[in-house]
């Protein structure tokens, strides 16, 4: 098994698959992280990983887009990405608005995040993007945030 | 002779300043640059009885401003101690949060230290008290790990060193259970307890990447750990 020092990332539920690539990486790093509960972090690659999406060198929003696309699908493919990019990613107002962890559960951050997802996915889709609310739980927002992606 | 924490920092820069003058060999240390996003910390291979009294110091650096686990077993059972827009102590379900004097989630280099005397914990950054509040002390096992949690994954972002624990007391009348320098080369997985051999901690979710060779440069203000080329930069609090 080669690895190269490009991350990727796999469905959780490839882990499971024996000898599928996920798999293979769970052997070297058994404790990967999910931070979402859907997709696996891995901070290696395999060299031989078939037919990837290797991320191309695009702006933080237009990543973000891209990447939502992916993780959010059904693909059992495997993405791949320098760590810089993955630390883009992790920081993104779209993945905090995905991971929904906000402390205290009236963090500020979390209008901030969602107003800031409805604006930059308006501009990639046609997506009606309701207008925050107090009432608005981090679920409620993960739920439309799926359905602007697609999904 | 006892020294208090100020006495040896002085010390110990007062000895890095002479070192500097009559031109001998820098100081070198490894650190390691946990990074959230590859979900990266320590695994200790044993758990972790705080019976009784204890006091904790690690030192930490962090620009991240979400939340971010400094050493954790589980928020719901046991001990747990994070850090977001205040410090925070989950003691078997139960959080106390301790706000900053000014916030730490500055890139440097900060010393923390958590102190149990009976039912009061006090939590102090920097030698600077951030108060005290009343817990009821969990007496199980702690299955720790430094830098995440088993029962949230919330990984540090950043900087994790030089992590001492003492149980039975304070550091002047505990057992020193953990002393983890966590100064181990890329490719090391076993980061050495010298205070218990047996149980040391183990890389988890860590390239060889992660950890670099920084050199103490004192020809700054404050002092600061440099890497070879300079890329990184870990300032260091009150100095």
């Amino acid at each position: 098994m080669i690895m190269n020092q490009l991350w990727s990332i796999y469905k959780n539920d490839q882990i499971h698959v024996e000898y599928s690539e996920a798999w293979q990486l769970a052997q070297k790093y058994p404790h990967a992280v999910s931070h979402d509960g859907t997709n696996t972090v891995f901070v290696e690659s395999l060299d031989n990983a078939d037919n990837p999406l290797v991320m191309p060198d695009l702006p933080d929003d237009e990543m973000a887009f891209v990447a939502a696309q992916w993780l959010f699908g059904e693909s059992v493919r495997g993405m791949q990405l320098t760590q810089a990019q993955a630390v883009r990613l992790f920081t993104h107002p779209a993945h905090r608005l995905w991971c929904a962890r906000y402390d205290p559960p009236n963090d500020p951050q979390f209008e901030a995040d969602y107003n800031y997802v409805g604006a930059f996915l308006q501009a990639f889709t046609s997506v009606q993007w309701p207008a925050f609310t107090s009432e608005l739980t981090p679920a409620q927002a993960r739920a439309i945030m799926l359905q602007g992606l697609g999904g | 002779m006892t020294f208090t924490r100020k006495q040896a920092e002085w010390f110990y820069l007062r000895q890095q300043k002479k070192r500097r003058k009559s031109g001998s060999s820098p100081v070198h240390r490894y650190f390691t640059d946990l990074v959230a996003a590859g979900g990266m910390y320590y695994q200790f291979s044993s758990p972790i009885t705080l019976s009784g009294d204890f006091e904790i110091e690690l030192r930490f650096a962090t620009t991240g401003l979400s939340v971010q686990i400094i050493l954790g077993d589980s928020h719901i059972t046991a001990y747990y101690f994070n850090i977001s827009a205040t410090l925070n102590v989950w003691v078997a379900g139960t959080e106390r949060k301790f706000n900053f004097i000014t916030d730490p989630r500055d890139g440097k280099l900060h010393n923390l230290i958590y102190k149990l005397t009976g039912n009061s914990l006090q939590v102090f950054i920097d030698g600077v008290s951030l108060g005290s509040k009343t817990i009821v002390p969990y007496l199980g096992a702690n299955r720790f790990r430094l830098g995440n949690s088993n029962s949230a994954t919330a990984p540090f972002n950043g900087v994790l060193s030089d992590l001492k624990i003492w149980t039975n007391g304070d550091r002047n009348t505990g057992t020193l259970v953990v002393d983890c320098p966590v100064d181990e080369a890329a490719g090391v997985n076993t980061i050495a307890n010298l205070a218990n051999p047996a149980n040391p901690l183990t890389r988890v979710n860590q390239p060889l990447s992660a950890t670099e060779l920084y050199t103490l440069n004192t020809a700054t203000t404050p002092y600061q750990w440099e890497n070879a080329d300079k890329t990184k930069i870990i300032p260091i609090a009150g100095t």
